[in-house]
């Protein structure tokens, strides 16, 4: 399995090198809002070409790894998520740099990286084959319960009103239905736009949603976007790792979640963070403070974003299928350099698939001072750069990131409309994760539930497709759990005051 | 509402497979949106708070950024985003303008405007407009 000499390769000096450069780029990148995870890794991916397939896939998933923990920078520091994996992260993080607690904040997001990473790391080294064949049951009758799984989330994010929260959502489905229907062919919505044919773009439609009214609201006010008195940020591990004991199990569930969540191919980081979160946030005693500053929910996303690094590498090694849409990148690297993914790769490529594993574990250690390094030099600058500077340069980036996806203008114009149009709902009251949880499992449910609709119809039963299948069955158990659990809880909690009183 | 029923409007055209999912999310706006008024009706809804500000500097700003969207191509990205960083550099700033704070922003900006298009345009070879 893991043996000591694969560990021993690993730890060469040049393997070492690439990890320390691929987690600092990285981490880098994944910083700069506009610039996704999947932008760092195809960025960086022509220079492993001429490397070892060990050493270029260390290289990659440390560049993976370092992109999702950088996006906690932008989604702390300036309330714009660096990468769409840490759009949770902007709930609680930026109120805690409001309130002061930024260098707290960083430092959080810094150690629940490296522990999520890990925890993904370890079910790749341990788990891998076994987990792909489970993953492999996942048909789309269960995508499609997962997705519904996914929107009943929205009733929690929807930050003190649930019928907005769901009006949103509904906003982000009708938003993912623009284009041309994946099944049936059907040209919708798209007036006589020819631009609209190819849909909303994902990461375009993110980088506006959440950027474009926070670029438009930091030039209202002449007030410092963060208190700048506190210039001297420090590291505060030892507060850090009394609230990561107190919430050990919120990391340990989250990871767990993550990674499960990295296996399901074209699920990805933003939905792990948001899956954690909201799991986090119903579990905790402390759920009214969550969206206000609550370190329990920095712990949730970044521990269970990083976990899909870890996590998305199994279906992409043991079946080659895509986790993460960096996964898919970091695919074609592989076939570059000729290594054929599957189950037998496992056994017949041993030295390479175990020695990456055991490189990736080390790139994630190495990220802990590295990150924590970053995000103190990150949080002095952001904090010294004047707005008149920062709205500017953080506008640059969110169009160039939007027009780097595809090389296409349309979608700079589709980021900055959406924007304008998130901000206006924010005026009444409606936030932006509603409708991007709507865009982004959208496409998922209506594809689950048409192909899954196809396939009962061919087999003489529509609801023994959707209803009589084991894994489907256990999301539904799920979702109805979920959706039960608040109107319980208050229940019990009001019983409980009764019979005190 | 109107959202709701003109998504339904549409999927009329649509076929049975690819109408579906319109339709009913059309039909669940319609009821969320009537749920909405009638719960504002009864007093049952938290009144959003009066954010303060500039209005006008907000305003600025939207129509900076969708000018930008709009002129990346007829101007090329240099022109366009050097003119529109500068129109939000003006926009953010409340701070009295001196030669000095002047000379500092513009220089800064340029360096990353300059630096970000060489690193997009030349090392990475997107090619911008």
């Amino acid at each position: 399995m893991g043996s000591l000499e694969y560990l021993l390769s690993a730890l060469t000096p040049l393997n070492l090198l690439l990890a320390l450069a691929g987690v600092v780029a990285g981490t880098v990148i994944g910083a700069l809002p506009g610039l996704t995870a999947t932008m760092a890794v195809a960025v960086l991916v022509p220079f492993t070409f001429a490397m070892e397939p060990a050493s270029a896939l260390i290289a990659l998933g440390a560049i993976y790894t370092g992109a999702i923990y950088g996006g906690a920078y932008a989604a702390i520091l300036l309330n714009t998520p660096g990468t769409p994996s840490s759009i949770a992260t902007t709930f609680d993080g930026y109120p805690m740099a409001r309130a002061g607690s930024g260098d707290l904040a960083l430092t959080l997001a810094c150690l629940s990286s490296v522990i999520g990473g890990l925890v993904g790391a370890g079910f790749l080294l341990v788990l891998a084959p076994p987990m792909a064949t489970v993953a492999l049951k996942f048909g789309p009758v269960e995508y499609f319960w997962l997705a519904v799984f996914g929107l009943t989330l929205i009733a929690s994010l929807g930050e003190g009103s649930t019928v907005k929260g769901l009006i949103g959502g509904c906003l982000g489905l009708l938003l993912a239905m623009v284009g041309v229907a994946e099944v049936g062919g059907d040209v919708r919505f798209v007036g006589d736009s020819k631009a609209l044919l190819g849909g909303i773009d994902i990461v375009s439609a993110l980088i506006g949603l959440y950027c474009i009214p926070v670029l438009i609201e930091l030039v209202a006010t002449p007030v410092a976007h963060l208190d700048a008195t506190n210039r001297v940020a420090s590291f505060r591990l030892r507060e850090a790792t009394s609230i990561l004991r107190r919430g050990k199990f919120n990391l340990a569930r989250s990871s767990v979640l993550g990674t499960l969540v990295g296996i399901l191919p074209g699920a990805g980081g933003s939905i792990a963070s948001l899956v954690a979160y909201s799991e986090a946030k119903r579990a905790s005693p402390r759920r009214d403070n969550f969206g206000k500053g609550e370190p329990d929910g920095i712990l949730a996303t970044e521990s269970a974003n990083n976990a899909t690094v870890g996590g998305g590498f199994i279906p992409t090694l043991v079946l080659g299928i895509p986790g993460t849409p960096p996964d898919a990148i970091i695919l074609g690297a592989l076939l570059v350099q000729g290594i054929r993914t599957g189950p037998t790769l496992f056994t017949q490529q041993a030295p390479i698939v175990y020695t990456f594993i055991w490189g990736l574990i080390l790139a994630t250690v190495i990220m802990l001072p590295v990150g924590l390094l970053i995000g103190r030099f990150a949080f002095r600058s952001i904090v010294a750069i004047p707005k008149a500077v920062l709205v500017p340069g953080v506008a640059l980036l969110t169009v160039l990131g939007s027009f780097a996806v595809h090389n296409n203008l349309h979608e700079v114009q589709q980021m900055v409309l959406l924007g304008l149009m998130a901000w206006v709902l924010g005026r009444f009251g409606f936030s932006a994760s509603p409708i991007v949880l709507g865009l982004i499992l959208g496409s998922i449910a209506e594809r689950g539930f048409v192909q899954g609709h196809l396939i009962g119809g061919a087999k003489g039963s529509v609801w023994g497709e959707f209803f009589g299948r084991p894994i489907s069955l256990g999301i539904i158990v799920f979702i109805l759990l979920g959706l039960l659990w608040p109107w319980w809880a208050a229940r019990r909690a009001r019983g409980t005051g009764g019979a005190n009183a | 509402m109107a959202l709701g029923a003109a998504a339904i409007w549409a999927a009329r055209d649509f076929s049975d497979l690819g109408g579906v999912f319109p339709r009913a999310v059309g039909a669940l706006l319609i009821v969320l949106g009537a749920l909405y008024i009638g719960l504002t009706l009864a007093g049952r809804t938290r009144r959003v708070a009066e954010i303060g500000g500039a209005n006008l500097r907000r305003a600025a700003a939207a129509l900076t950024l969708l000018a930008w969207a709009f002129t990346l191509e007829p101007l090329g990205f240099l022109a366009s985003s050097a003119g529109a960083m500068a129109a939000l550099m003006v926009i953010a700033n409340h701070e009295r303008w001196t030669l000095r704070r002047a000379v500092v922003y513009v220089a800064s900006s340029a360096l990353v405007l300059i630096g970000l298009y060489s690193l997009f345009k030349i090392a990475l070879q997107v090619p911008l407009p």
